[in-house]
């Protein structure tokens, strides 16, 4: 046992060497790199309003789908969604929306995205070349901060809430259109992963008397689910479901979603995904030492 | 009705880590709480003359504690609540420990302010929340259910900090809130408070826009009434609350950031930093410094209320007073807090709680002076103290169950234990340590020896066995028969710091066989379930530090796949027997799939399709891991309302034991 720790004891004094470039240099050279990717991804979620002047970033995303699905979709996005067009084939009729003038709606997905990164980019910041480590633990701790910001940015895009029915009906968006939407048509705007998706759910109203049977729903990608007390591994097909709304019983008989790709946002996820592994990186980098001096406060 | 579990903890010689992400002094200055990255918040009383013990350690989260505030009225009841990362509430009542109601919401606060306002509103009060979501959330404070929220007609944004403003003359209360960009938005409180119990749409009342970034606090002057405190991480400014002109602004120097702030006095500020720094400004009226009267410049100044005799606009600047000493070589983040004691003996408390566990308290004179060269004088460190502090100053079990056995003289230490197993069926318990030695003890004899007969023991009473065959710390041990009975008694395992796993017959004491994995630390040894078997027999399965798995056959004594492709930490491990798959959750929520037989990456899937794959396998084995990292998938606008059932529990010696939360 005494010969092994001697043998150790000159590589040692290299591992504390490696180490000491480790914290100094090698640690800043890597949040230099993930602040200057983090500064591209949030230039991405362009920041508009709120007294900046400053050209807006206007696109118009057009959402449809081949083939003969009815629902077309203008969606104008200034950094963050405020119009949408919609026009729908019903009963042969070609209806159209447009968002009211007097109403702004935003995407709380992409809000809440470009804060994440926003607090990313704050602990950065604040720790910049000036600031010296003292132990690897203190690199380890702003790296798990930023992978946390990193990852909730991230899971915003990727993970859409599941809004029940009701709650898509209550949410704001319902009473953003002009004219209002018929009482019988529910709208969802949300963001998967790159695409930014539309969903309008067509409704028509039980009789009271109707014996239909409430069928279990799979969420059919669209964000949509019954409020269910049980939910087993689901079917794989949407089926029909009933709600109850106010004195009404309505069910759902057509779902329309078409989505459209946000070249934008497929680079903000990769510089997400670039970050994330660099600071995995670098956290691994520092773990290797820790296994060499457990018995210090390293 | 509420059972109340008690526990028994033994502490050691080292006291748990307490990471300090937020503190508070309660209202009756007899208390401090501070709320930690582990999750457990801890009570120390703090006396008249300002020292420092630590009284309970709580433990209530699972996910790192963001913020403190009193829940109710502190004279009526001593209750705090607690947020943390992953939207877990939790109301203590600090004068016994326990936990009053808990709920875990889809939301995650940065900052919570309690309201009451008796002779308007029916209940115990509410919680005005702020966070990771838009505007502000109003939280009954008894319930913990939402109960309404304060909308943004413009720009809905998260909110940084907020403060209630209570004007004595006119008996209204305002909230005063800063958005994420840099938007001063102001709602009617007092007056909305109808509106909100009736579910109403409260809209603010006016906005302004800041024009700077990261704000951390906004304070009220109540001693003025007039001036509002913004304080941002770059620079902080003083507002005219009438009608938000800027009078003033400092902007940081030395690259410090700024992280909150207090007006301790009419024209008297307290600011602190994010590196534990703070200083006291006294704000000066530059023309009353000149001499001039204001009647003479009354045609420059906007000022709004001339009956008043003071000029307003951009013409006070602050002089500095005072700073803390801090010792150096602390590292960031602090988080600190300002408290006045109302109460005798009328202390006025600047206190401070770091990353490493230490809280300091600076005593605040009265009226702060600046030395007579009007250079600013410092202010001591009153006390400082950590929860190490407590342990060091109690006679502690010294030595640990196995240090008769450990081979070292008297004097020469005590021996590290890295790793342990218990064995019930056989009352055997394992100890790997430091050095690499493993040490097997007969359980129940040694803590009785230890703990119940104190240091007259006799050595050779106890057998135990000596292992010897690793050269670095023992990092795992598994004993496969504890987990299925169908395996060999005789046999452990044990992984090391240097990728190596020990195949050992505790009855004979001699090695089976040893693998080299060539790939870190042996994190987690884990063995596939019953009905996962591979030419007849379950399978061992080693997590490894370079994030990679390796599984091995006993019997055959072979490494069947070293699946070495994973870039994040192991979370999960999953086994597949129909198709012989082995599928790891990483901790970037993405799966891989391996097959076993062939050694290749099957597939690997991210987002939605990972987490229907993990969902729909049995048997999961969740890889213990040190720090419990908050579940990312919330399901927003899911609210699960459980029952609170307080408990207090200490923490097990062994560092990797995950603690449970209190809600079962």
């Amino acid at each position: 046992m005494v010969t092994v720790m001697a043998a150790t004891a000159a590589e040692r004094a290299v591992l504390e060497e490696e180490f000491r470039w480790l914290l100094h240099d090698e640690v800043h050279a890597v949040l230099k790199q993930l602040q200057d990717i983090l500064k591209e991804a949030s230039l991405r979620f362009t920041l508009t309003g709120s007294g900046t002047e400053g050209p807006a970033k206007q696109e118009n995303f057009i959402l449809g789908s081949c083939g003969t699905d009815q629902v077309k979709g203008v969606l104008t996005l200034q950094g963050m969604p405020s119009d949408v067009n919609l026009k729908m084939p019903r009963n042969n009729q070609l209806l159209h929306f447009a968002f009211r003038e007097d109403k702004q709606w935003k995407l709380q997905q992409i809000q809440d995205a470009r804060n994440h990164v926003s607090q990313a980019i704050y602990l950065l910041t604040s720790r910049d070349e000036s600031y010296q480590f003292k132990t690897g633990a203190e690199v380890l701790k702003l790296m798990d901060a930023v992978m946390l910001q990193l990852t909730r940015a991230r899971n915003r895009l990727t993970t859409p809430a599941t809004l029940t029915l009701p709650e898509i009906a209550a949410s704001g968006l319902t009473r953003m259109f002009a004219p209002a939407l018929p009482s019988d048509l529910l709208v969802n705007v949300y963001i998967n992963l790159n695409k930014l998706c539309l969903t309008v759910y067509q409704l028509h109203a039980l009789q009271p008397n109707s014996t239909k049977v409430r069928r279990d729903p799979w969420p059919d990608g669209s964000g949509a689910v019954l409020p269910r007390t049980s939910r087993g591994p689901g079917m794989p097909t949407p089926s029909l479901c009933t709600w109850r709304w106010g004195s009404q019983r309505l069910e759902v008989s057509h779902v329309h979603k078409v989505e459209c790709v946000i070249p934008w946002l497929n680079d903000a996820l990769v510089y997400f995904t670039v970050s994330l592994q660099l600071c995995q990186q670098l956290k691994d980098k520092i773990s290797v030492f820790s296994s060499y001096w457990s018995y210090r406060p390293f | 009705m509420r059972t109340s579990l008690q526990a028994v903890a033994l502490w050691g010689q080292k006291a748990p880590p307490h990471s300090i992400t937020a503190i508070m002094i309660t209202d009756d200055q007899r208390t401090i709480v501070t709320g930690s990255q582990e999750g457990q918040l801890c009570l120390w009383n703090l006396s008249h003359e300002l020292k420092i013990s630590a009284k309970e350690l709580l433990f209530g989260h699972s996910a790192s504690v963001t913020c403190l505030a009193r829940a109710r009225d502190f004279s009526k009841q001593p209750y705090i609540v607690s947020a943390a990362e992953n939207g877990e509430m939790c109301v203590w009542n600090v004068t016994s420990g326990q936990c009053v109601e808990k709920a875990t919401l889809p939301y995650r606060h940065t900052a919570i302010c309690y309201y009451h306002c008796s002779f308007r509103m029916t209940g115990e009060g509410w919680l005005l929340c702020c966070g990771e979501y838009q505007d502000v959330l109003i939280i009954d404070a008894k319930t913990l259910a939402v109960v309404h929220s304060f909308r943004s007609s413009q720009f809905p944004d998260w909110i940084n900090c907020m403060c209630i403003v209570h004007s004595m003359r006119i008996q209204e209360d305002s909230l005063l809130v800063v958005s994420v960009a840099g938007e001063l938005k102001v709602w009617d409180l007092s007056s909305s408070i109808n509106s909100i119990q009736e579910k109403r749409d409260v809209y603010e009342k006016e906005s302004k826009f800041l024009e700077s970034l990261n704000c951390q606090t906004i304070r009220f002057c109540t001693y003025t009434e007039r001036l509002l405190l913004v304080v941002f991480s770059k620079c902080w400014k003083v507002y005219d609350y009438c009608d938000f002109s800027l009078l003033l602004t400092e902007v940081s120097r030395n690259g410090q950031f700024f992280a909150g702030g207090e007006m301790i006095a009419a024209h008297r500020i307290l600011i602190w930093t994010e590196d534990g720094h703070s200083y006291i400004y006294q704000l000066l009226n530059r023309w009353a410094q000149m001499g001039a009267v204001y009647k003479t410049f009354s045609g420059l100044s906007k000022s709004l209320y001339p009956v008043d005799g003071r000029v307003l606009k951009e013409s006070i600047y602050p002089h500095l007073l005072c700073s803390t000493s801090v010792q150096e070589n602390k590292s960031r983040p602090f988080v600190m807090g300002y408290m006045n004691e109302r109460k005798e003996p009328f202390y006025k408390v600047l206190f401070s709680g770091e990353v490493s566990g230490r809280i300091t308290l600076w005593h605040i004179p009265d009226v702060p002076v600046s030395k007579f060269d009007g250079s600013p004088r410092e202010i001591p460190v009153t006390t400082t103290w950590t929860l190490q502090d407590n342990f060091d100053k109690h006679d502690t079990v010294s030595q640990s169950i196995i240090d008769y056995f450990s081979g070292l003289k008297d004097g020469a230490g005590t021996a590290v234990v890295t790793s342990s197993e218990y064995i019930p069926s056989l009352d055997k318990l394992i100890c790997g340590c430091e050095d690499g030695t493993i040490i097997i003890t007969q359980a129940l004899n040694a803590a009785k020896a230890r703990l119940l007969e104190g240091g007259s023991l006799v050595k050779d009473s106890l057998s135990h066995k000596v292992l010897k065959g690793h050269h670095q710390s023992v990092t795992s041990l598994l004993y496969p028969h504890g987990l299925s009975s169908k395996l060999d008694q005789s046999w452990m395992l044990s992984g090391d710091l240097d990728s190596c796993v020990i195949l050992w017959d505790i009855f004979t004491e001699e090695i089976l066989h040893k693998f080299f994995l060539e790939a870190g630390a042996v994190t987690s040894l884990l063995m596939s379930p019953e009905k996962f078997k591979l030419r007849g027999e379950q399978i061992i399965c080693c997590v490894c530090s370079d994030h990679s798995v390796a599984l091995l056959h006993l019997e055959g004594k072979s490494c069947l796949l070293h699946a070495r492709k994973h870039f994040f930490p192991v979370r999960m491990i999953k086994w597949h027997p129909v198709e012989n798959f082995l599928i790891v959750g990483c901790a970037d929520d993405s799966v891989y799939i391996w097959e076993i037989e062939t050694g290749t990456l099957e597939r690997h899937e991210t987002g939605e399709r990972a987490r229907i794959i993990l969902n729909c396998c049995d048997d999961s084995q969740l890889v213990k891991s040190v720090l419990p990292i908050a579940s990312e998938t919330l399901k927003h606008k899911s609210i699960e309302q459980r029952s609170s059932s307080p408990y207090q529990l200490g923490p097990l010696p062994c560092p990797s034991l995950q603690v449970e939360s209190s809600c079962k």
